[in-house]
């Protein structure tokens, strides 16, 4: 059989595409891909660097003279800064808290023997199933009995206790991935149980981490709900003032482009830093030693 | 280093798996834990390790009380099911672990983790991980971090089960050289009864919890102590019959031929209390069993059902007068359908009480 591009078995008279064609087929599902996923980003970044005739121009103009005009306004009139500044405080921590914390009771709900164990994780994932605007208005209440409206506090206190039932379910189920015996092994080997934890297990349980990490980070960054409607001036995150570029009269196209780049990255940074573990964590059947 | 368990017990709850374990494991003494799934053999090493807390009773190990000491205060070694190993290390730092987490130097302790795999034939392995280890060569990594540190007692959790069973033969012939020559006290559990047999100095057989007999192989094999021991050990398993003996020494079972293969002082000193009847068991071991062509002279027969040629063995199924028996023969030329003829010497009928299981020894 001598079709181009196709060749045969020997042994098992197996026809096969040849790995050339085969090779080249795939570059080009992935390239679409890319393409796909990449090219809304790509036309956020670029309008976030045109001028306003620039960014409406049809057909779409591909060479343009860039300027940094968008990114003024954010900084100069809308206080950027502030609440980039807000953002990172008021994430950082509150995904930290749920980390900690959802990792240690992930721990012990996965390892200990528990009375009630079963019910105790669907009241934490059941916390999670409430949803949020249902919550909003007692919890405006609350933050201006307690005086923290608009603070970094109450919005810390939302993002963890949001954060803390995914930390703690993802990472249950990390840990229940890891055999009991490889932490016995070393309790026998010579560890204490804080040792053997610190030897054995967080090392195996640190690519379900990361991969929890940059789930509870994403998902508090992008939040609006809560934050639009118990922060003012003082504690705006960075979602918050990206919603004032769209107004119902009329949308600041490039500066919510530029908005919307910065929001972006940090997330981006984050994920290039930790990818290595991410693609593992993600791929959970990691442990079979 | 002898092991002494007193009156050890475990509860789950309201699932009490170890009521009350008596038992010593001598110095250099290679102890098979054996029974049937849930028995409770792995619960009693999990005890013995320290990775279970008892319930009651006491653990010594070497004259010392470890009933409450944590698993790393014991010096023990432990071989799991699973291997255990640390997939994230390469194989010398899984040996080298245990010397490690103990103080040991770097130079020290590799060229230990060295000698340990060149022992156990693994020195090509040195510089992998456990993900890209085959089971057998991961059973010998697990071992080496067992023995480098040269513990008082070893234990093994059913190290074979997840081997293939070539594999385990070749395995099963290698731990106990090792294990001999070292001279390490083992407790060894598993629910393989020719691993058992094949490996042990002793087996304690247990059942719900409860040891049933404690006793060398062979003594095992040819004395059980009652019906439960006698059909876990022996592959075909012993095959046995419910009968009822009456005062007057009359024998009423099914297949009827016993009632002449067993000797009547015997069945005299069963029914020394005077009792009117007793239900007894009756067993024989398919080994025992003889069949052969048959002849004028043979009064016990039966009906070959099935045969099974195993290459130097043959099981062959028989059906005798209505029960069902199983006989190992050599290659032999039987047909299905055929009858045969059966010899059974006396002295390979095992009787037990009927009502309690026991063995009557005499």
């Amino acid at each position: 059989m001598n079709v181009v591009g196709y060749s045969r078995n020997r042994t098992t008279g197996a026809t096969s595409v040849l790995p050339a064609v085969r090779i080249v087929l795939i570059y080009i599902a992935m390239i679409t891909a890319l393409v796909f996923f990449l090219f809304p980003y790509y036309w956020m970044v670029s309008a976030a660097f045109k001028g306003p005739g620039d960014i409406t121009a049809y057909p779409p103009v591909w060479v343009f003279e860039p300027t940094f005009d968008n990114f003024r306004e954010l900084f100069q009139n809308l206080g950027a800064m502030k609440a980039l500044t807000n953002s990172l405080i008021v994430v950082g921590i509150s995904t930290c808290l749920a980390i900690i914390f959802g990792s240690m009771a992930a721990y012990a709900l996965a390892r200990f023997e528990i009375k009630g164990k079963e019910i105790l994780a669907l009241e934490i994932l059941l916390f999670r199933m409430v949803p949020p605007i249902v919550s909003v208005i007692p919890l405006f209440i609350l933050a201006r009995k307690l005086g923290i409206f608009d603070t970094y506090w109450i919005l810390i206190a939302i993002y963890t206790s949001m954060g803390l039932p995914l930390a703690v379910w993802v990472m249950r189920v990390f840990t229940q991935e890891i055999p009991r015996s490889i932490e016995e092994a070393a309790m026998i080997d010579g560890c204490n149980r804080l040792q053997a934890l610190i030897r054995v297990t967080i090392p195996l349980m640190l690519p379900g981490l990361v991969a929890t990490i940059v789930i509870v980070f994403m998902f508090a960054w992008n939040e609006y709900l809560f934050a639009s409607l118990l922060t003012s001036s003082n504690a705006r995150t960075l979602p918050v003032m990206t919603a004032v570029t769209i107004k119902p009269r009329a949308i600041a196209w490039g500066v919510a482009s530029a908005a919307g780049t910065l929001m972006s990255l940090p997330v981006v940074v984050l994920a290039m830093l930790v990818q290595r573990y991410l693609v593992r964590g993600l791929t959970f059947g990691v442990i079979k030693g | 280093m002898s092991v002494k368990l007193q009156g050890l017990r475990k509860e789950f709850g309201s699932h009490v798996a170890v009521p009350d374990l008596n038992l010593t494991i001598e110095d250099g003494e290679f102890f098979v834990l054996l029974g049937p799934s849930g028995c409770g053999k792995t619960t009693t090493l999990r005890m013995i390790a320290g990775l279970e807390t008892p319930s009651g009773g006491k653990i010594e190990i070497d004259g010392v009380d470890v009933t409450v000491a944590e698993p790393r205060k014991r010096d023990i070694a432990m071989v799991f099911q699973d291997y255990g190993l640390y997939p994230h290390m390469r194989v010398r730092d899984n040996i080298a672990f245990p010397l490690k987490i103990r103080g040991m130097d770097k130079a020290a302790r590799e060229e230990k983790a060295e000698e340990v795999a060149r022992r156990l034939h693994i020195e090509h392995l040195l510089n992998r991980k456990p993900p890209a280890l085959s089971g057998g060569e991961k059973q010998r990594v697990s071992l080496a971090r067992a023995l480098v540190r040269n513990p008082k007692v070893f234990l093994m959790d059913e190290p074979l089960s997840n081997l293939d069973a070539k594999l385990r033969i070749t395995m099963r012939a290698e731990i106990k050289r090792l294990v001999s020559d070292l001279k390490i006290t083992t407790i060894y559990v598993t629910h393989d009864q020719i691993e058992a047999m094949a490996m042990a100095d002793r087996i304690g057989v247990m059942d719900k919890g409860h040891m049933i007999q404690v006793d060398k192989p062979t003594s095992i094999y040819d004395h059980p102590s009652n019906i439960f021991v006698a059909q876990f050990i022996g592959s075909p398993p012993m095959n046995t019959y419910r009968g009822h003996l009456w005062r007057s020494h009359q024998l009423e079972i099914a297949p009827s031929f016993f009632a002449t293969f067993v000797e009547p002082e015997r069945l005299q000193k069963i029914l020394h209390n005077g009792s009117e009847k007793k239900d007894v068991v009756v067993g024989v071991r398919p080994e025992d069993v003889q069949i052969e062509a048959q002849g004028p002279n043979h009064f016990a027969v039966g009906v070959v059902e099935l045969i099974e040629p195993l290459g130097q063995d043959t099981y062959v199924y028989l059906a005798v007068d209505g029960s069902e028996m199983i006989a190992v023969t050599k290659r032999s030329n039987f047909r299905v359908g055929e009858t045969v003829g059966i010899r059974i010497s006396s002295d390979r009928i095992h009787l037990f009480n009927g009502r309690s299981g026991d063995a009557y020894r005499i």
